[in-house]
């Protein structure tokens, strides 16, 4: 042990020595006359401890200490007092001093017991100062994390961004890795960033593969969430994972969870929730030895994820607010297109009459082939408008949630028939034959329009789609289920757009033959799926299509429920 | 009828229309005024025609959007076809087009759907009278 001895008083130094010379462990002394020597022995080599005189040559009393504490924070200070003089003794350590000696009472065991006690004393306020001043680090950190993340996504639209920037700002500040994950619409859970910090992870700071993440404790509410999204893809030392050690669950979900294990020391998962949905899973982890999880880190945590969760929730928002504008945009174009050529037609054939009358020679215009060809085309285009205009209204309501039935007691049957006589002169226009083969009855309760709606899209697509050839409706019964399947024999329909034609705004051909705006099939499925059916297409290219709905006769419990799109 | 449209005109006006209501209309209403007509359901059926009788052919009334060639397509492979001795071309379209002149050069005018008889043969008797070809552009309300 090295100790400082600072004494002006010849004879009290020598006291001091001889004392320190009968410790039980060796010290090394150096002896200095003046507070000023004193600090600059501190400065140039290490001292456990200094026993301090206060009446020195460059200063008195109180000051000494102070000087000492100021300039040599370090060192365990032990002040030699005066015979009588403990408040001087008492004042110095409330200054910053570990003890005092009364210079009347030299023990050299006593002088050893307060030169230990002080050292140790000492060591353990440093290392609370050092932990204090760690602490305040961190803290200041975790601030400049939450702040920067509240600046950073105020302005952020997009949700790979968001994801992006919170993973950026955690490492290394909050974590040494840290991955997020988000739940898609279908329920999976999908890594959307991952950041490692300097040193970590095989593939530097920002990781694409998702070579770290976690799965949740046994029990833990979000353990279904990240198992399923992570899945198999994970590397083996993380599927190796020792137990966790430590497990710490808040009341009912969402909750915490914390597990700690090697390599992975610990982990922290935040589930991200905006509006009470849980829209994802923010994974904080500790790789280097020093990093512990506490609840300050766990405070920290829970406020960047609750930061996260809302810009992801707005931006999710407002992508769906970009995607409808679009999507109405793109429907306002078409509509508009489909809708001019047609009525060009019906234009221009009224038109002709009109002025075919005025000229008084309606009679000689209208008579004959020519005559009944303009009949033919105005009504085959009004036709057409009224479907397209149908089309176009049912589609916004059926859009609309919710999507509600009238159910009523219905014959399949007779619902195909009265279509089919509907549309047998229109389909004879088009050179198409149609023809109907029926049971005697098929009765569910259905929506009486919205069935006429199917029918009457799947016949006028046949016409449409397969001029020139035989349609054939047909119905029967499968188990509880009616089925009715309208077969023409037109171009037929790719395989890679069988998927697709249900969907809005799309066609299987080229988007000028025939023309219609891409809502017949959308408005079809819709419908048979809010009954509870399905819809199916087989179609061979150049052979024809066959569309079957399947209709379940009885209507499900909850009839007088809408019914939503049943999950996968 | 007029003197000057019918019996006088210098050649044929093509119409390239793939709805086939719309285009045998049309040609139904121009044959009635005088104009000598040929018909295409598509702008691979209209090079043909304008390959074949090029100097028959005064206008070319052309849809837009057409399966397999398109109206777009037709004007560039035309152009390649007869670079000097384009006829004139007047579109028919269902999107309304502020400047026709953007649209490139040698295009007559336009016709917005649906459009009426007095604007269909003001468009027609402007592009194939006797003027030059470089003449103002008109257009259909």
């Amino acid at each position: 042990m090295r100790v400082l001895l600072v004494e002006d008083s010849p004879s009290d130094a020598r006291i001091v020595k001889r004392l320190l010379g009968m410790l039980s462990f060796p010290a090394e002394v150096v002896h200095v006359e003046r507070v000023s020597a004193a600090i600059a022995e501190c400065k140039a080599a290490q001292f456990e401890a200094a026993f301090l005189d206060l009446a020195l040559p460059d200063a008195w009393g109180i000051e000494v200490v102070e000087a000492m504490v100021r300039e040599a924070p370090a060192v365990a200070l032990i002040v030699l007092t005066g015979s009588d003089d403990d408040a001087l003794g008492i004042q110095s350590v409330k200054a910053g001093a570990q003890d005092f000696v009364r210079k009347d009472g030299w023990d050299p065991r006593l002088l050893e017991r307060v030169l230990r006690y002080a050292v140790e004393r000492q060591r353990l306020l440093a290392a609370y100062r050092r932990a204090e001043t760690e602490r305040a680090r961190l803290a200041a950190e975790a601030d400049d994390v939450l702040r920067e993340a509240e600046a950073l996504l105020s302005s952020i639209t997009n949700v790979e961004r968001c994801v992006y920037i919170v993973a950026q700002l955690a490492v290394p500040r909050l974590a040494d890795a840290c991955a997020v994950h988000l739940l898609d619409k279908d329920g999976s859970l999908r890594l959307a960033a991952m950041t490692f910090a300097n040193g970590h992870g095989a593939n530097g700071r920002d990781a694409s593969e998702p070579a770290l993440g976690g799965i949740a404790p046994e029990g833990s509410p979000i353990r279904g969430l990240v198992a399923r999204g992570l899945g198999m893809t994970e590397p083996q030392w993380l599927l190796r994972r020792a137990p966790e050690v430590g497990t710490s669950e808040a009341e009912g979900p969402p909750s915490w969870t914390v597990t700690t294990t090697e390599p992975v020391r610990a982990e922290l998962h935040v589930p991200l929730v905006a509006r009470s949905e849980v829209v994802g899973v923010l994974t904080l982890t500790a790789l280097a030895p020093s990093r512990t999880f506490g609840e300050r880190e766990q405070r920290t945590a829970s406020r960047l994820a609750t930061l996260a969760a809302l810009a992801v929730h707005s931006a999710d928002l407002y992508g769906a607010a970009q995607a409808a504008v679009r999507t109405r945009d793109e429907f306002l174009a078409t509509a508009s297109h489909e809708l001019r050529t047609p009525l060009a037609v019906v234009a221009l054939s009224v038109e002709g009459m009109y002025r075919a009358a005025h000229r008084g020679d309606a009679a000689q215009r209208l008579a004959g082939e020519s005559g009944k060809r303009t009949f033919e085309r105005a009504f085959r285009q009004t036709r057409r408008l009224v479907e397209l205009v149908n089309n176009m209204l049912d589609a916004s309501r059926i859009a609309a949630k919710p999507y509600t039935l009238e159910r009523e007691n219905l014959d399949l049957c007779d619902a195909a028939r009265e279509i089919v006589d509907r549309y047998r002169e229109h389909a004879a226009l088009a050179g198409s034959e149609l023809s109907i083969s029926a049971q005697a009855a098929l009765v569910g309760s259905w929506d009486r329009l919205a069935i006429d709606r199917v029918l009457t899209n799947l016949v006028s697509n046949a016409i449409k789609y397969a001029p020139g050839k035989p349609i054939e409706v047909s119905l029967g019964r499968s188990d509880a289920r009616a089925v009715v399947a309208v077969r023409d024999h037109g171009q037929g329909i790719a395989r890679e757009s069988q998927e697709r034609i249900f969907q809005a705004y799309e066609r299987a051909n080229a988007p000028h033959r025939g023309g219609g705006i891409g809502l017949g099939l959308f408005i079809v499925a819709r419908i048979v799926e809010a009954h509870g059916g399905s819809i199916r297409v087989d179609s061979v290219l150049g052979e024809g299509s066959k569309f079957t709905v399947e209709l379940p006769l009885l209507p499900p419990r909850s009839a007088t429920a809408p019914e939503s799109r049943p999950s996968a | 009828m007029d003197a000057n449209t019918t019996g006088s005109i210098a050649g044929h006006v093509l119409v390239v229309e793939d709805e086939d209501d719309l285009r045998e209309l049309i040609v139904e209403l121009l044959e009635r005024e005088g104009f000598a007509v040929f018909a295409a359901e598509n702008g691979r059926r209209a090079l043909a025609r304008l390959e074949s009788d090029a100097s028959r052919i005064a206008l070319v009334l052309l849809d837009m959007s057409m399966p397999d060639v398109d109206g777009w397509e037709f004007l560039e492979l035309a152009k390649g076809l007869a670079p000097d001795a384009l006829p004139k071309v007047v579109l028919m379209t269902a999107h309304a087009y502020r400047d026709v002149e953007s649209l490139g050069a040698g295009l007559h005018g336009y016709l917005k759907k649906p459009f009426d008889v007095p604007a269909l043969l003001e468009v027609v008797r402007g592009a194939t009278a006797a003027t030059p070809r470089s003449g103002a552009l008109q257009h259909g309300d």
